[in-house]
């Protein structure tokens, strides 16, 4: 029994002393160092200071509207693309089942870098496909990324147009797992194919959705990769995201302090909305079960 | 249903497969075509002829070799050492009883609500304080203890029997043999699933890299990348090359172990 015990701290070991490293103690530090003044000159205590300034800084505005407007129209769009193309594929054969999936989940495994290089090109004001394809139709190009009004739009616009792929995966493994039984019950009824998708395979997927609108917002509230490659945050500070100001404040403007209480408050926001998420939709779990 | 409104949800799923794969397709079809004719007005969806042109400036004149072996090395290392660490840790968790177990497993799955840039500051503070900037560990160590392949590859071990382990105990097999020569052989499937994701996340990582590294011959290929971007603005040949090089290899291991990467995602999902 000893033996077993003593294996068991030896086994589980290396992992917490990583985990206590490189997890647990940023985390407390995070929250410490949003209370200092921490740069070049030394470490001391300022209380409040630091989310004093971040409140009364218009970057930490534009940055909090660009994340904002980001995460509120694409995660509701994965989500409902997401469930909308699932309850199709599993009407269909097997075989296009899973040639669609494959389609849906490609982009997923490529680098955001990768995606967003290529969005560079494509919507290149000057003599990008888009523009291009748009001026042969006789319209107007667009300034994609360099009009600073409708920078942060064309960024909105380059995830907008992608299929949400892991949504896909997943609704589909929870939709599989619905009983039968359920639909034949309905269609005895008389119920109509919509009346059984809403009454039955909507509420039943519940907790999918769920995982899907937790974990689409916080990669959503995270972005930072497409903006770096994409437009640099600029126009001027046009398209600024909380990571992408958290970056810069502590990787360019090395004010350690006042990034790290950017970074709490941009927690304490991922916090409360998932929270808030949570409640929303968790409400007849147990008939989801 | 009728006819006609199958030809309309055939052409929906379709529209939105197409929109999905168009950036991919138009990447290929630019790092293939001359870069005398990229610029070309109107664009043609394909170009006159294939060329390698492109990748051969491309190797010429950057650090790409450099790039793609850091990229591997670092995916294989985080690959390798994560899935080790984390196998034994979900072990433990499943099959062995030990003081602090329950409180230790709370505390691992917690962090996963902790967004990485939240922790990124300090993370580097610690990693500056260990003399690893500006070298591969600084991206590998840190990456090793992943909660999410922990809390997967637990939930597969707790699956497995314990009367497997009872009757090797009664063999007289080592805690360590029980674990190497059972255990893991059983868990396969879980361990190639975690393997990919974490191999192909190492392999598409960008901020953290970006953050911890300073020189260009130590960049991984997404840094790299971005910073031949900044070099080379409206190269897009080049730059296509280069993105081709990074998507291709995960593009493979896709379609290689699709089966894998579909059941990795549903044990993520439905019981996280």
């Amino acid at each position: 029994m000893k033996r077993r015990m003593w294996a068991g701290i030896l086994f589980v070991l290396p992992a917490m002393v990583l985990f206590v490293i490189f997890k647990f103690t940023p985390a407390v530090m995070a929250i410490i160092m949003a209370f200092q003044e921490y740069d070049i000159w030394g470490i001391k205590w300022v209380g409040f200071e630091n989310f004093k300034e971040i409140f009364t800084w218009p970057d930490f505005y534009i940055a909090l509207k660009n994340t904002a407007l980001y995460t509120a129209i694409i995660v509701p769009k994965n989500i409902f693309i997401a469930l909308i193309l699932a309850s199709i594929l599993m009407k269909l054969r097997p075989k296009f089942q899973s040639i669609y999936r494959a389609a849906y989940y490609l982009p997923t495994v490529t680098a955001h870098v990768v995606i967003a290089l290529i969005w560079g090109w494509l919507l290149n004001a000057s003599f990008g496909p888009v523009n291009a394809f748009l001026q042969k139709l006789g319209l107007q190009p667009v300034p994609w990324l360099v009009d600073p009004n409708i920078a942060m739009w064309s960024i909105i616009l380059t995830d907008l147009v992608i299929a949400p792929g892991s949504g896909v995966i997943l609704y589909m493994a929870a939709m599989s797992s619905i009983p039968k039984s359920y639909y034949e019950a309905a269609e005895l009824d008389g119920a109509s194919e919509f009346v059984k998708w809403w009454k039955i395979t909507v509420p039943l997927v519940r907790p999918t959705t769920l995982y899907l609108a937790i974990s689409y917002t916080i990669v959503a509230m995270s972005i930072f990769d497409k903006i770096y490659v994409l437009t640099g945050g600029g126009p001027g500070n046009a398209t600024v995201t909380m990571v992408y100001l958290i970056y810069n404040t502590a990787f360019r403007d090395f004010n350690y302090g006042q990034a790290s209480a950017l970074s709490v408050v941009f927690f304490a926001i991922a916090v409360v909305i998932s929270i808030f998420q949570f409640r929303r939709l968790s409400q007849s779990f147990e008939f989801g079960g | 249903m009728k006819k006609a409104v199958w030809l309309l949800i055939i052409i929906f799923i379709t529209v939105w497969a197409i929109s999905t794969l168009f950036p991919m397709y138009w990447m290929f079809q630019t790092a293939f075509t001359p870069e005398e004719e990229i610029s070309t007005f109107p664009p043609k969806l394909l170009p006159s002829h294939l060329t390698l042109q492109n990748f051969v400036e491309l190797f010429k004149s950057s650090l790409i070799w450099n790039w793609i072996i850091n990229s591997v090395l670092l995916s294989v290392g985080i690959t390798a050492l994560s899935l080790l660490v984390c196998s034994m840790a979900a072990y433990a968790f499943s099959k062995l009883q030990f003081p602090g177990k329950r409180w230790m497993f709370t505390a691992i799955v917690a962090t996963i609500l902790v967004p990485a840039q939240v922790t990124l500051l300090p993370t580097f503070l610690i990693v500056s304080k260990m003399n690893m900037l500006d070298t591969l560990w600084a991206i590998i160590i840190p990456s090793i203890a992943s909660p999410y392949t922990i809390f997967m590859i637990r939930q597969y071990m707790l699956s497995i029997p314990t009367d497997y382990i009872d009757a090797a105990r009664i063999d007289g097999a080592s805690e360590f043999n029980i674990y190497w020569k059972i255990i893991l052989p059983m868990s396969k499937p879980v361990l190639a699933a975690s393997a990919i994701f974490t191999f192909i996340s190492s392999w598409n990582g960008f901020l953290w890299p970006l953050i911890v590294l300073n020189s260009a011959e130590k960049y991984p290929l997404t840094v790299g990348l971005a910073t031949l971007q900044r070099q080379h603005l409206v190269q897009y040949g080049l730059q296509m090359a280069g993105a081709t090089v990074s998507a291709l290899p995960m593009i493979v291991i896709f379609f290689a172990f699709q089966k894998y990467f579909i059941r990795g995602l549903m044990s993520g999902g439905t019981k996280g």
